[in-house]
């Protein structure tokens, strides 16, 4: 074996095989996208303001927000699914919001990106997030998104 | 065809004047050695006829053409450099082969001469073995007939015999008498003073980037007190006026 | 194809007979090809660790993409690293392909065309550029189909599109080359290069571990919304080739491609010219190294100090030591980078947190770059330092060279530690007594080091090729564990002045010991 990884011959074989194999890894990799969706995963921290505090807030009207109320708010839609009134949200207040929506559609799991879209359709009917969203997801050819934007 | 003719060639390196108008000719058909003490200007003057130095003045011809200008005067050339000159990595008969190439020899005349020179100088059992694994008398050998595998009409020889030993050191003095006697230019640059005595029919000195003398051996030689060669190099290189000893020695 | 040599002006025979021998000699030699040279007992040869670690590094750049951006970024991602592999590669290591020294005495005075030898070289170097550049493509080619908006033409437009970049990334790392002509002033870019390399490497490594760690999708939202930095690169405007199989990015692409090349050509033809006629002999003055006597201080003997500016000639003045020994420190460079960027890096003193273990983790590192520094100098057989200091390897000059090595690279690194520590903590003191306690550590690590290689270079074991790896990496596990052990006790003593005090006395005392027991006994007449 040696002998033969010595000579030219063995030489190519060893470039030659590793390059086969990297060629069939790439061909495995390629034919799991799933496997890769799984650790494309939005973590969302334990909110940091009391969800009393955070309905207070909101109900409040008080302007504007702090971050980590908008954070808290999201994480704690994200993490329950729940919509909490949102009339008291005000177009400044939800632009943190918008923002994390979108990131969601461009970096989250297909169940997050189907949560955050049809979460924020039933807050925002007409928010133009929706339409970048679907613009990205048509793009991309992100059917998740499309078919949680079309189910509503 | 002129051999090789140097006309007012000076170079300096820095604050050191290696060359200083330096004159000489050989004509085909003669063997001229170049002699001088370390640091005369020898292996300058080589870089410089072999195209490998672009002189600060001067003007060098090889057959008629300038060695930097065109390919003519290097396909003219022949050239055994004092060390090196040849790829480690390769074997005798892949250096042979690349030479034949670079010159685009006929392969059929350029393996009969492959094989001449490779019986002459006796290489051929280590014809397929690396040269960096020669010895230097060995890596030497290979170097000359690399030289003269296109029949040169210009030799250019730095110190040739370096690591030869008898037999061969005979063997490439008859090659270069050979050579001569079919009008090839021969310049032999050595420190071995009594072969240039025997090999060459005339010797130029060069001290300090100068020529000191430029005279047929014998007449050299007759000049000198003991009548060798080398009381006529210690004078000559020795000696706080050059000049006016170089006139006495002047052919 | 002879047709088309000739009408370049190229020499056919000579060309080919010039591209042959160049391959051969390179199959031969040791730095690319086979096994088969003076190197007896090594199979894989240095190109097959080149290639390995080229596709290791698109796998890992692809697995982190998949699934995270869209097309278009992901050819940008996988281009512009592929330049910058390429582009360090042909400056550290295949540079040598487009020029050898030997060259002008071989072939100078033959009828060779500096044309006829430009091409041949420049052909040899792409040969490596094929290869670097199949590492470099393969993987972004099969994985790339699977992304959700691509479809089969990928499989051929990929690999075109990093033919390009590959061959004009090699053509302007080949014009830097050209432009140093050939010598001393591309060395500096080298040396410069093979440390950025390695800086961007450990950057790429734990930067897109953070990124994609951190939760907040930066790198899908770098693609979907790209800063200004991509969009002005060349490679995102040759991705939509890629993404979308638009033509005009292909044309404009292939243009550049062509004048790039033909510029390095022109430039390597020119250079040529240049060293072709300019082969001057004049010797080059430098400045002599002594070794101060000052250095008494610090326990060495006069016959040390001799072997101290030694070891410290070898470090100033052989470029492939300095080259080796740089890569050692990267990571003690680096932990203190990304701690100092995350924001964990506190000082001992403030209180027993996370964020105070990283500036001791980045000392501990530190000491275990030391066997590595000290290997590649005393024990490699790659470095001419190996064989200059083993007729004399005893007590004196293993601490003469332990200190050589603390002050030539550790000292100095630590002086900036501190200052950055002083900046970061805003409290000089603080600064002052970590970096104290940081330079008696790791100085005793450095003698640690000596003294566990008692058997000296070509008598030992460690005589293996390489720096981190072989019998040396027992040392680096042990004097890591060692340092990480003490450095464990540094926190916890940082609790107390007191503490601290008994902590730094006991250290010293350890070094004081290590120099006086290692010294060489005296013969009694």
């Amino acid at each position: 074996m040696n002998a033969f990884l010595r000579t030219l011959q063995g030489q190519a074989a060893l470039f030659g095989l590793t390059t086969f194999l990297a060629i069939v890894l790439g061909a495995a990799i390629a034919t799991q996208p799933h496997f890769f969706e799984s650790y494309v995963v939005q973590k969302y921290a334990e909110p940091t303001v009391s969800e009393a505090a955070v309905a207070a807030a909101v109900a409040a009207g008080t302007e504007p927000l702090t971050d980590d109320i908008e954070d808290s708010v999201y994480a704690t839609w994200m993490l329950a699914s729940e919509l909490p009134d949102l009339t008291a949200l005000s177009d400044d207040d939800s632009v943190r919001v918008r923002s994390l929506v979108m990131r969601t559609v461009v970096s989250g799991t297909p169940e997050q990106r189907a949560t955050a879209v049809r979460l924020w359709r039933q807050a925002r009917p007409q928010d133009d997030v929706l339409e970048q969203a679907r613009a990205y997801a048509e793009r991309l050819g992100r059917t998740d998104v499309l078919d949680a934007l079309d189910a509503l | 065809m002129s051999g090789i003719e140097v006309s007012g060639l000076s170079h300096r390196y820095g604050e050191t004047q290696a060359l200083s108008d330096v004159h000489f000719t050989v004509p085909p058909g003669e063997i001229c050695g170049l002699l001088g003490p370390n640091g005369a200007g020898k292996t300058t003057a080589l870089s410089a006829i072999v195209g490998t130095l672009r002189p600060d003045a001067g003007t060098i011809r090889l057959g008629g053409y300038c060695p930097q200008e065109g390919l003519q005067a290097r396909q003219l050339l022949g050239y055994v450099p004092d060390s090196g000159g040849l790829y480690g990595l390769l074997s005798p008969r892949e250096h042979l082969l690349l030479a034949s190439d670079l010159h685009e020899l006929d392969p059929a005349v350029a393996a009969a001469k492959m094989v001449e020179l490779v019986e002459q100088f006796g290489i051929g059992a280590i014809l397929d073995q690396r040269i960096d694994t020669l010895s230097k008398g060995q890596r030497q050998r290979t170097a000359i007939c690399c030289a003269l595998l296109h029949e040169p009409r210009i030799l250019l020889l730095d110190e040739p015999l370096n690591g030869l030993d008898v037999d061969a050191a005979r063997v490439l003095r008859d090659v270069i008498r050979s050579a001569a006697d079919n009008g090839a230019a021969v310049l032999y640059c050595s420190h071995i003073l009594d072969v240039v005595e025997r090999l060459c029919d005339r010797a130029i000195i060069l001290s300090a980037g100068k020529v000191v003398a430029d005279a047929p051996t014998s007449e050299l030689v007759a000049k000198s007190a003991d009548k060798t060669l080398e009381s006529v190099f210690h004078a000559l290189t020795h000696s706080a006026d050059v000049d006016e000893l170089s006139g006495a020695f002047d052919a | 194809m002879n047709a088309l040599l000739t009408r370049l002006g190229v020499q056919v025979r000579p060309f080919r007979a010039l591209v042959r021998t160049f391959a051969t000699m390179d199959l031969r030699g040791q730095l690319y090809g086979l096994s088969t040279g003076a190197k007896a007992g090594e199979l894989i040869p240095p190109l097959f660790w080149v290639y390995g670690q080229m596709l290791t590094v698109s796998l890992l750049l692809c697995a982190a993409l998949a699934g995270r951006v869209d097309a278009r970024f992901y050819a940008f991602a996988n281009l512009s690293v592929a330049a910058l592999m390429v582009f360090s590669a042909v400056v550290v290591e295949f540079h040598e392909a487009a020029y050898d020294p030997e060259d002008v005495r071989v072939i100078g005075h033959r009828p060779v065309t500096s044309r006829t030898w430009s091409l041949a070289r420049f052909v040899n170097l792409l040969g490596y550029v094929a290869l670097v550049g199949v590492a470099v493509t393969i993987f972004p080619t099969v994985m790339g189909v699977g992304l959700r908006d691509t479809d089969a033409t990928w499989v051929f437009r990929y690999p075109i599109a990093s033919v390009m970049t590959c061959v004009c990334s090699a053509s302007v790392a080949l014009g830097l080359y050209v432009l140093g002509g050939f010598g001393e002033r591309f060395d500096g870019l080298r040396q410069a290069l093979a440390w950025t390399q390695i800086g961007g490497i450990l950057a790429l490594f734990y930067g897109g571990q953070f990124m994609i760690r951190n939760g907040t999708g930066s790198v899908s939202m770098m693609s979907y919304d790209p800063p200004d930095w991509v969009l002005n690169a060349p490679t995102w405007h040759l991705a939509p080739w890629v993404s979308d199989g638009a033509i005009m990015p292909l044309a404009v692409a292939g243009a550049i491609t062509v004048v790039l090349a033909g510029l390095a050509l022109w430039g390597m033809q020119r250079a040529w010219s240049g060293v072709a006629t300019v082969q001057a002999v004049t010797a080059k003055v430098i400045r002599p190294i002594y070794a101060p006597a000052w250095l008494a201080f610090f326990g060495v003997t006069r016959r040390g100090r001799a072997i101290f500016a030694l070891t410290r000639a070898l470090f100033g003045r052989d470029r492939e030591l300095r080259s080796r020994t740089w890569p050692a420190l990267g990571m003690a460079v680096t932990v203190p980078m990304i701690g100092i960027l995350a924001g964990e890096y506190a000082s001992p003193t403030a209180g027993l947190t996370g964020a105070a273990v990283v500036p001791i983790g980045s000392v501990v590192v530190l000491c275990g770059a030391i066997p590595s520094l000290l290997f590649n100098l005393t024990h490699s057989r790659d470095h001419i330092a190996s064989f200059r200091l083993a007729p004399f390897w005893d007590g004196d000059a293993r601490h003469a060279v332990a200190v050589a090595v603390y002050l030539s690279y550790c000292l100095p690194l630590l002086v900036l530690h501190g200052l950055v520590l002083t900046w970061v903590w805003g409290d000089g003191l603080a600064a002052l007594s970590f970096s104290l306690t940081s330079a008696v550590l790791v100085a005793l690590a450095a003698r640690l080091c000596v003294t566990s290689q008692l058997k000296g270079p070509i008598a030992s074991r460690s005589w293996r090729r390489g720096g981190t790896s072989g019998s040396v990496t027992v040392v680096i596990a042990g004097v890591s564990a060692l340092a990480a052990t003490v450095g464990a006790v540094w926190l916890l003593a940082s609790a107390s002045l007191v503490l601290w005090g008994a902590f730094v006395a006991v250290l010293f005392g350890a070094l004081v010991a290590s120099v006086v027991v290692d010294r060489p006994k005296r013969e009694v007449a």
